[in-house]
Order: C-alpha cells, then sequence, then structure tokens
C-alpha cells in the first residue's frame, strides 16, 4: 500500500494501516521521543490516541521506545532495555547513548522549540537543558543537532517544533525556532526533510498514520511547509458544519449563536489547512468549530501572531505581517496565507452580493464593532 | 561527610526536573536538596501588547496537563478587568453576570481535567515507583493483565480517555480547548451534549471503581511508612475553587466550594485570603530581581543566569514571607474534608487519631488526599469492595465513604451537570474591552493553586504575570526540598535505596512547565529508579 492510500485515510482506518506495518515483521525500530521548549501537551495527546492507542501502536509497530522521559518506565519494558537501559543505568543513558554513543536513532520525534538564545550570564541555548552527559551540562539545541543528524527521519511534532509555535511568538526572549530553522542555523543535514506535524497540540491519530507510513519504508507525500498532504490539505473552512451558513450569509452574531458562520468574530477556520473536520479529535468526539465557537488557527505557521491573531479579529481584519522577521516557512506561510485570502474575499463578496440582491444583510457584532473603535 | 545523589532527569513528571541531593554517610538521610527547573519559555512577555481576550489561548499552552485551568484563570482575570466578575473584600465568595450555566459548565471542565489528570498521576506516573499499589495481583482474577502495558492499556488510557472526551464535547479537543471566552462559555448544554457527558463520566467511573479501592488500601496499609516521608512546612494554601451557582442568590456572592484561605502551622483553621500578601523572591533563581516583588504587578524580571547562588528557573513565591504547601491535601485541609475523612476512620477505628496523619503534611496525605479528590470528582457506584486502613477492613465501600462525607455518590462531575439548565444560555455577550483596568484571576489548578493577573492599558495588555502551583512547591528552598530532609537513602545498589526518595517527589505531583511557565528543570546525574 502507497502513501497515495494514507492520504485517503481516516480514523477508522488507521488500525488497518498500522497492522500493514506489522505483517511486513520490520525489526526493531528506535525511536528517541525529545522534549525541548514545550509543556508535555503532545505527550498527553498521544495518550488519546485511540484505534489504535498508544501501547497497542508502540507494540504492534514493533517500536522501541529508548527515551520518552514524561512515560519512560524501566521496569515495564516499551523498548528500553533494548536501548542498553538496566535496572542499574542512569536516567538519560539511553539519551546519552543515542546522541553520543552508538546506539541507533531511527525515528526522532521533537516535541518542542529549540531555543537558540542566550540568557544574561549564560551560554547560547541555557534556557533549556536537559541533562549531564560527561559532565557537562547540554542544551536541548545542542543534543537536538546530534540526534537529527544521526536519524533517519525527524519528525517535528507539534506547533512548537514545527514552526515555533508558542515559545517562538512575538514577545518572546529565548530565541525559539522551528526545528526546521534550527537545523538550518546549525548547518545541520538531515538525511530525509523534516516532517512537520504542525498543531497545538498534534493530532494522535495523525501523528499515528505517519508514523506508520514512515516504517513502512515510504517517505510521506509532503508539502511546502514539510507536512503530510494527508492531512493538510484542506481548510477547515472547507468541511465545518457551519459551512452551509456561510454559503447562505448567516454570520453569529454571538459566540453561543447555535447556527451561524463565525467569521465575522475571528474564526480561522478560512485561513487554517488542516483534517479536523475529517477525522475530528478524543476519538472522533468532536473539533473545534463543531463544538463551538470557533478555529483558532493553532495549526497555522504563525500562530500565536498575525494573521491568526487577533483571535477575536475576522481573517481580512487581520493586520498583514510587514517588518517582521521570519524564516523561509515564515515567508512561504505568508504567500500561501494571503493567497487563501484573496480566494475568501471573492467567495465573501460574492456572498455579499447574493445577501444584498436577497435583501438580507450581514449583521455586525458588537465585539466587531468594538474593535474597530479599538 | 556526605555524598551527593544527583538525579536528572526526574522522569516521568511533567517538564524538566533535577533534583541534588546531599546524604550523610553515616545516618544515610538526605541533608540538603536543591530541586532545580531548566526549562524557560516566557510567557508573560510574549501576551504583552495583545488584545487582553487573547492572553487565554495561548496562556493554556503553559501547561499540557492542566490546560483548562490556566485557560480559565486567564478569562477570568481579563472579566475580573471587565468588571464582569468581582470578589468580596475577604476573597471568600464571588459574584457575576456569566450565566449559572457557565459557571457551572466551567466547574464541569475544571473538575474533569483535574480527574484525568489525577488519574494519569496517581496511576501512570507515580503507579510504578508504589508497586502499581498491587493492582496487577488484584485485578488478575478478573483481567487478563500481566503487567504495566496491559494496566495502562485495559483501565488508565480509556479512562483518562472518557473524562478528556467529555471535556472535548464542550471544547473541542483535549488538549488545549481553547472554546471559553470572557462573558461566558459558547456551547451551550444542549440534552444531547449533556447525556454524552453523562455517559463518559459514567464509563470513567466505571474503570475507576475497578482500581481506586486497591490504590486505598495499598496506601492505608502503608500509612506508617509513607506518614513517616515527606513532611511538609504545615502552611497551607488554596486560592478557591468551584463556585456554587445555588448559593446565595444565584450568580451574586457566590460560595465556594473550595474556599481560599491559608492556613499558618501549628494553625489548622485556615485564614482569609488575601492575594496582596503574596511576593516571588529571586535570590536562587536566575533572573535579575534585586529584592523580592509583590506579584499582583510585579514587573515582569529579566532573565539573567550570573548569580552565583542561583540554580534554577523557579522564582520562590512566599506567602507573608512563608513557605507555603499547595495541592490536593492543601485544599482538603482547607475545605476540612481532610480532617472529616479522618473523623470518618477514627469513628471505625478508635484508635486512629485522625488526619492529617502529619499535622504538617505526608507522602501519605499527600497521595490519600489527591485520590480522595479524585473520587469525589468521579463519584462512584462500587458498594461491594471494602475499604482498609492500616490493613484494617473498615467495612465501608466507596459508595460508603462518600454518603460518610456527605459528598454526591454520582461525584461532584455529575453534579454540576445536574445543576445545569438545559438549553438555557451559558454565554452573557456584554463582554467590552475595559480600556485600562486591572483584573485578577484566581483558582485552583490539580496541583494547586493557580493565579493570573492582568493589566490593561489603551485596550492592549500591559502586564500579566502567572503564578502557578508547582511554583510553591517546587520553589528553591520551598516544600520539596523541605520534605527531602531526613528521607533515608541506601547503599545496596537496588531499587529500593531511592523509593523513599521517589516517594517523597511524586506525592507533589510536580508540573514544571506550569512552576517555570516559567520553568522546566535542570539537574544532573543519576536516574529516580522505580520499582
Amino acid at each position: 500500500m502507497g502513501v497515495g492510500a494514507v492520504v485517503t485515510l481516516y480514523s477508522s482506518e488507521i488500525k488497518r494501516v498500522i497492522s500493514q506495518v506489522a505483517e511486513q515483521g520490520a525489526g526493531k525500530i528506535h525511536l528517541i521521543w525529545l522534549t525541548l521548549a514545550s509543556e508535555t501537551g503532545c505527550t498527553i495527546s498521544m495518550l488519546q490516541a485511540s484505534n489504535p492507542d498508544l501501547i497497542e501502536a508502540v507494540e504492534t509497530l514493533g517500536i522501541s521506545v529508548d527515551f520518552w522521559k514524561a512515560l519512560m518506565t524501566p521496569d515495564y519494558d516499551l523498548g528500553w532495555v533494548s536501548a542498553g537501559y538496566t535496572r542499574e543505568d542512569l536516567s538519560q543513558v539511553p539519551l546519552d547513548n543515542a546522541a553520543f554513543g552508538s546506539a541507533p536513532v531511527d525515528v526522532l520525534v521533537v516535541e518542542g522549540a529549540p531555543q537558540l538564545g542566550t540568557p544574561a550570564g549564560g551560554n547560547p541555548g541555557d534556557f533549556c537543558t536537559v541533562g549531564k552527559f560527561n559532565g557537562n551540562t547540554v542544551t536541548g539545541y545542542e543534543i537536538l543537532q546530534r540526534l537529527a543528524a544521526k536519524a533517519t527521519y525527524v519528525i517535528a511534532l507539534g506547533q512548537c517544533s514545527s514552526f515555533g509555535g508558542i515559545p517562538a511568538a512575538r514577545g518572546n526572549v529565548t530565541g525559539a525556532v522551528s526545528v526546521t530553522q534550527a537545523l538550518k542555523t546549525a548547518a545541520v543535514a538531515t538525511k530525509k526533510p523534516v516532517i512537520n506535524i504542525p498543531g497545538c497540540p498534534a493530532n494522535p491519530d495523525w501523528t499515528l498514520v505517519t508514523l506508520a507510513t514512515v516504517l513502512q519504508g515510504f517517505d510521506p507525500d509532503l508539502d511546502e511547509l514539510g507536512r503530510p498532504k494527508a492531512f493538510f490539505s484542506s481548510y477547515v473552512h472547507d468541511n465545518c458544519p457551519r459551512r452551509d451558513a456561510y454559503d447562505r450569509g448567516e454570520m453569529a452574531k454571538t459566540f453561543d449563536d447555535p447556527v451561524g458562520c463565525f467569521w465575522d468574530l475571528g474564526c480561522k477556520g478560512p485561513i487554517t489547512q488542516s483534517s479536523c473536520a475529517n477525522t475530528k479529535w478524543n476519538s472522533g468526539t468532536s473539533f473545534c468549530t463543531q463544538a463551538g465557537p470557533m478555529c483558532w488557527g493553532c495549526m497555522q505557521p504563525n500562530f500565536p501572531d498575525p494573521p491568526t491573531s487577533g483571535f477575536f479579529s475576522p481573517v481580512e481584519q487581520t493586520p498583514t505581517i510587514v517588518g517582521v522577521t521570519v524564516d523561509d516557512v515564515g515567508e512561504l506561510a505568508i504567500g500561501g496565507t494571503a493567497g487563501i485570502l484573496a480566494v475568501h474575499a471573492i467567495r465573501r463578496s460574492l456572498r455579499k452580493e447574493d445577501s444584498e440582491t436577497s435583501g438580507e444583510k450581514a449583521s455586525q457584532a458588537p465585539e466587531q464593532a468594538e474593535e474597530a473603535k479599538s | 561527610m556526605t555524598r551527593s545523589v544527583i538525579i536528572d532527569p526526574v522522569t516521568r513528571i511533567e517538564g524538566k526536573l533535577s533534583l541534588e541531593l546531599s546524604v550523610d554517610e553515616t545516618s544515610n538521610a538526605v541533608v540538603s536538596a536543591k530541586a532545580a527547573g531548566s526549562l524557560f519559555r516566557g510567557f508573560e512577555t510574549i501576551v504583552l501588547n495583545r488584545d487582553p481576550r487573547d492572553a487565554a489561548p495561548i496562556l493554556s499552552a503553559i501547561c499540557g496537563v492542566c490546560y483548562c485551568d490556566h485557560h480559565i484563570a486567564s478569562v477570568r482575570a481579563v472579566e475580573n478587568a471587565a468588571g464582569m466578575t468581582d470578589y468580596s473584600a475577604d476573597y471568600s465568595t464571588e459574584q457575576t453576570s456569566i450565566p449559572m450555566n457557565a459557571v457551572l459548565g466551567r466547574n464541569l471542565v475544571l473538575g474533569a481535567d483535574w480527574t484525568y489528570s489525577h488519574m494519569v498521576h496517581i496511576l501512570a506516573l507515580a503507579g510504578p515507583d508504589y508497586h502499581l499499589y498491587g493492582l496487577l495481583d488484584a485485578l488478575k482474577p478478573n483481567y487478563a493483565v500481566s503487567g504495566y502495558a496491559d494496566l495502562l492499556r485495559q483501565f488508565i488510557i480509556p479512562a483518562q480517555q472518557y473524562i478528556n472526551q467529555a471535556i472535548t464535547l464542550w471544547g473541542g479537543k483535549t488538549p488545549h480547548p481553547r472554546a471559553i471566552v470572557p462573558g461566558g462559555n459558547p456551547v451551550r448544554p444542549t440534552p444531547d451534549v449533556v447525556e454524552q457527558t453523562r455517559a463518559r463520566i459514567a464509563q470513567a467511573r466505571a474503570l475507576t471503581d475497578q482500581i481506586l479501592p486497591t490504590v486505598w488500601n495499598y496506601l492505608t496499609a502503608n500509612a506508617t511508612l509513607l506518614g513517616g516521608l515527606g513532611q511538609g512546612p504545615g502552611n497551607f494554601i488554596s486560592m478557591g475553587a468551584f463556585p456554587d451557582p445555588t448559593s446565595a442568590d444565584g450568580t451574586s456572592n457566590m460560595q465556594l466550594l473550595i474556599p481560599r484561605g491559608v492556613v499558618r502551622y501549628p494553625n489548622t483553621t485556615p485564614d482569609p485570603f488575601d492575594p496582596g500578601r503574596i511576593t516571588e523572591d529571586t535570590s536562587l533563581s536566575w533572573y535579575n530581581q534585586p529584592t523580592p516583588e509583590a506579584v499582583v504587578g510585579e514587573q515582569t524580571p529579566v532573565p539573567d543566569m550570573s548569580g552565583s547562588q542561583a540554580y534554577t528557573w523557579a522564582k520562590a513565591p512566599r506567602y507573608d514571607g512563608m513557605i507555603c504547601e499547595s495541592g490536593p491535601l492543601a485544599r482538603e485541609c482547607i475545605s476540612g474534608i481532610y480532617p472529616k475523612l479522618g473523623q470518618v476512620l477514627h469513628v471505625a477505628m478508635p484508635d486512629v487519631a485522625g488526619l492529617p496523619f502529619n499535622a504538617r503534611g505526608s507522602a501519605f496525605d499527600r497521595m490519600t488526599a489527591e485520590a480522595m479528590e479524585l473520587l469525589a470528582l468521579v463519584g462512584s457506584a462500587n458498594t461491594i469492595q471494602n475499604l482498609e486502613f492500616l490493613g484494617e477492613p473498615l467495612n465501608l465501600s466507596p459508595v460508603d465513604l462518600l454518603n460518610s462525607l456527605g459528598l454526591p455518590q454520582a461525584g461532584l462531575l455529575e453534579s454540576w451537570l445536574d445543576g445545569m439548565k438545559v438549553d438555557q444560555p451559558s454565554y452573557n455577550p456584554s463582554y467590552r474591552n475595559p480600556g485600562n483596568a486591572e483584573g485578577i484571576g484566581l483558582g485552583e489548578a490539580p496541583r494547586g493553586s493557580l493565579l493570573h493577573w492582568i493589566s490593561v492599558k489603551n485596550s492592549k495588555v500591559a502586564n500579566y504575570q502567572v503564578l502557578a502551583p508547582t511554583t510553591w512547591n517546587a520553589s528553591p528552598g520551598g516544600p520539596l526540598e523541605g520534605a527531602l530532609l531526613g528521607t533515608p537513602v541506601g547503599q545496596t545498589g537496588t531499587d529500593d535505596d531511592l523509593r523513599p526518595t521517589a516517594y517523597v517527589v511524586r506525592s507533589f505531583n510536580l508540573c514544571m512547565a506550569c512552576a517555570v511557565h516559567a520553568i522546566d528543570a535542570r539537574g544532573n546525574d543519576r536516574y529516580l529508579r522505580m520499582g
């Protein structure tokens, strides 16, 4: 089964893909889960994976999770023993072996943003250290470089590692950037392009499918932002449960409007590429624009800066980014976003014309009036 | 002579923590301890110059475990600044213009967040250190569980997933449902959402009913051992949680199910809480701030590692200069539920003096208080399994225990669901940007007290301060470091050498990302072994 088929997969089929990997009888895959500037939300998100759940996936896929700080338990082996871990060893031994020794690294998952900045009185990268190795305190930035150069696949999991996310947002003082940008700055070449699975948090089911794809020996089909096309090709707005309301010109005036489209109140669905509406979240329970009220743009490259914020400003009123230092990813994102806005501006003007001809008028929400005044 | 034991990283906690212990060679007891957080992200400057409402969707990402708590605390701070919510002069009650449904909806989402967090902490994170509480043996007669992975897959992962699904119904996804906005909760309690939520809670309850009695019996059988470890400062702080809109007159003067207060050891009666009395000291932290500052109105200090004494990104919050412990034990002592639990035990076993086992707190008291909170939130239908204390049968089932404590059998989560007026509004659209104002959001997270403070100028965020639970507990010179003193550290070369240390560390349920939102930790060379 090729990647093309993965493209059309939704959650009910994830299990089948993963069992296909198992049938191939691949050997143990050595995986390192490295946490940088993050809040462990992507790890907690992995606990929400279902069909298969995390434990089943690890066992079925034949993954040896050699290091995963938040969940590692040497006594109940999920791979630590095969990584050279023994009961007498130190907690960072598997990480040490992988980064500084000869232990293999097949897949490196990075949760969180690398921080390149230098605190006053400190050294570059000191905003995040991951332990002592051979007597030296090692920064997250350094260990990332070592592991990324060695790994067959690097997966930047979640918004912070894919695009910098909140730690890299306007006002940050730590020099946080995306994994791609950090490796570029450090001139570290990876064996294959970094796979970005953005989102705050990353969706666990998409993550497992991507992992399964990799373990089948296929390189996932990535877009220009390094995202698997399977999950980031459509816009939330395109498949929103309230899309019909938008097409009819029924715009919500308050956040608890049971029917209308939340565009005017700030929904970022029109500029956010994701499969949230297709696969939903938490075992298919719901997703942001289904539960309500709106999409916050948490998978878009500049989240939480414009154009995803102001979160309560309609996307067309969001100021464009001018004079902001952006990396290549950011530049692409701005270009892409501008294009999308243009498309939706066209659609929207058509809708307004329709409304006017039918005598309806999209009303302005109080929040929007407030914004206009301030 | 002392020897040094360095644990870095401490595994199975949220964030990055390291511990450096000095152990006396003669007594084999810890004589000094340093707990350090080794990640700084700087949220308080990232939210500056933004729309005040934009703070919450960003600050929820301070923590990937207690996301609802930070989100709601920020929304409450903004509502306070906008005049939508207010506190009585002594902070004991609240009034709000958001609808009753929204108050209950926030209680539900917060309580659900605590529920899943306690499940994950007690069972998945701390469990291995506590021999999985004997659960494998207890479950084997009825379930195919041969190891930790089976326990995770059959009980822990599904139980916490059901609770997360319940939150998802009200917020779209977890972690980080961002649906709640100033003015209320946009998701209305429709019959469908209410019944789906009720079903998820019931599924989680059915699983915890299989597990919690065994956890309780393990902890109480080891009460003498665990009660002798991890003595805290005896000062407890609670910033209050779960306003009750059915108390007093609707959403005015709402009483809090978990009251605000501060207990000053050796007193056991709480004093009123006043946020103005909290300061943050950075003399042992990597910041350039010469003297302690009041947290309300504090200017965010600049990171600076040049101080020779400093070893952590965590600051040191103090109340009237006091070290305070925060968390389930603190709030249950302040609400009175924990002493009441002690009275129940005393009736059943007159030899038991009461609870807390150690008046200043202990590993036993913290773990038991957390398990008690989980039971109170999710409820129980278990009338069969007998609870024990010190290995003696109590002739009490979990349901009996809830009844004797005056707690709802179906749990607090379901009681809030029951209180909602179906299909009625849960959002008040009258929020307006206050222009120039200050606001405070007080609450409790799974791990303890949470404070958000915002200053709005020219309609933008001009200053923002967050004080998180683990900052109290893992602060330099704080409760965790103090509780480690005297802990025995063996030299047998087995897993048991560091087990007492693990008991103490786990009992605080640390969350380092919260503590240094601002924290994760730094430390060094020995892995915290779990049995």
